[in-house]
């Protein structure tokens, strides 16, 4: 699963939100790091709905313009948590271990001003 | 009361054409929408990320659409186009003869066969029985001119493959889905571009070799576009392959009836004609392998479009 998804998925955790709303949320719950655009948004939703993770929830009219809310479907939940799982898995292989440095291997010369 | 577009909207709806139109239809408002709601107040161009995102988007919507009919029907499609742009090929090629030496008369009216080229462009009316009624004449009309006049091997090999194509164009015909029309210009190229040829000799009888340029120019621009269409859809790259290919084995039927120009009065396969089938094959292959894969090639998860139209 792509960073993009994953965050897109892990903003509807806390319910249904429209298109700006998950940008937003995608933003903040990755530090900032996960800046969507508009049409990378609307593929991954595309996508999404078409594997069933998310649904849309409901349509309103706001300024004349169509706005519509997406949903977590359980299978989208289900895949959310087990990536989740597997990326904390994959971290534990690091952070678990003790670190062991090989001293002396020649390595990048340090930039003299 | 709604309000005029600011310049933002109108440049991004712009970038929205990247998207087909029935996506389009379904989602423009929502898109510009969220695109308005995350533009920073006063901008009025579209972000180089937001820019580059919706063409992506596009190119992804498009792809999707494309890839939805079940293999067999994109496979029929591009078979379709290829047998059309094929009867429209060597329906022109007669055309350049017949402009240069118009005073031939009836005989290359019979080899233009003008109904041969509409059969061609019937099957984008969507129906059969209208490829039929167009196609069954052409090959009436194609057979009184070579019957009456029939003189060697060459011309019974050349009419019994136009019947073949004929009736491949009617089998193929008809169907649920249609072709879509943005591929209407694809047979229709090659008539253009002989009729281009007629118009630039500017009242003088045009010579074969300027018309024939005309045509290759055209076969050069069809063979570039096919090959940038592959990132949308792999259909027409398919497609143009399966003409390049029956032209390919329709010329070498019919030299196939020609004295070997080596051995005097003998006639049958020779190496040039095995040394221009392998050239053909060669150039189209690169083509038609990465073409073939993209069209069989379908994404297991792709079910409905998830966001059906108001």
């Amino acid at each position: 699963m792509r960073e993009p998804t994953y965050f897109v998925l892990a903003s509807l955790l806390r319910g249904p939100l429209h298109g700006y709303a998950i940008i937003k949320r995608a933003e903040q719950l990755s530090d900032g790091r996960v800046r969507l655009a508009t049409g990378t948004l609307y593929t991954v939703l595309d996508r999404l709905a078409a594997d069933g993770h998310v649904r849309l929830v409901s349509e309103e009219t706001v300024g004349g313009r169509v706005r519509r809310s997406y949903g977590l479907t359980g299978g989208g939940a289900a895949a959310l948590r087990a990536e989740a799982v597997r990326m904390a898995e994959a971290a534990r292989v690091v952070t678990s271990s003790e670190v062991r440095t090989v001293a002396g291997l020649p390595g990048r010369k340090p930039r003299t001003a | 009361m709604s309000q005029a577009p600011g310049k933002l909207e109108r440049r991004a709806r712009a970038l929205l054409r990247a998207y087909p139109a029935e996506y389009r239809h379904g989602r423009a408002e929502e898109i510009i929408g969220t695109l308005l709601e995350a533009a920073p107040p006063g901008r009025s161009f579209p972000a180089a990320r937001e820019a580059w995102s919706l063409i992506a988007g596009g190119r992804h919507a498009r792809a999707d659409r494309n890839r939805r009919p079940s293999v067999s029907a994109n496979l029929r499609l591009a078979l379709l186009l290829g047998v059309s742009v094929y009867v429209s090929f060597s329906t022109a090629a007669p055309w350049i003869w017949a402009i240069s030496y118009p005073r031939d008369g009836w005989r290359l009216l019979l080899d233009m066969n003008p109904l041969a080229l509409a059969a061609a462009l019937a099957p984008w009316l969507g129906s059969r029985a209208a490829t039929a009624a167009l196609a069954v004449p052409a090959g009436v009309v194609a057979a009184y001119g070579d019957l009456t006049g029939i003189r060697n091997t060459v011309e019974i090999i050349t009419l019994a493959e136009f019947l073949i194509v004929m009736a491949a164009l009617v089998a193929l015909s008809g169907g649920p889905v249609r072709l879509p029309r943005s591929w209407l210009w694809l047979p229709c190229a090659f008539p253009v571009a002989v009729a281009a040829g007629r118009l630039l000799s500017a009242g003088r009888v045009p010579t074969p070799s300027l018309v024939a340029g005309m045509v290759l120019g055209t076969l050069s621009l069809l063979a570039v576009v096919v090959v940038c269409w592959l990132v949308t859809d792999a259909r027409p790259a398919f497609a143009l392959c399966i003409a390049a290919l029956l032209e390919a084995v329709g010329t070498i039927l019919v030299d196939l009836g020609f004295d070997n120009p080596l051995v005097p009065g003998e006639r049958g396969f020779f190496l040039s004609q095995l040394e221009f089938f392998l050239w053909v094959f060669a150039i189209v292959l690169p083509v038609w392998l990465p073409a073939a894969w993209l069209l069989l090639r379908r994404r297991k998860t792709l079910g409905p479009h998830p966001f059906p139209e108001p």
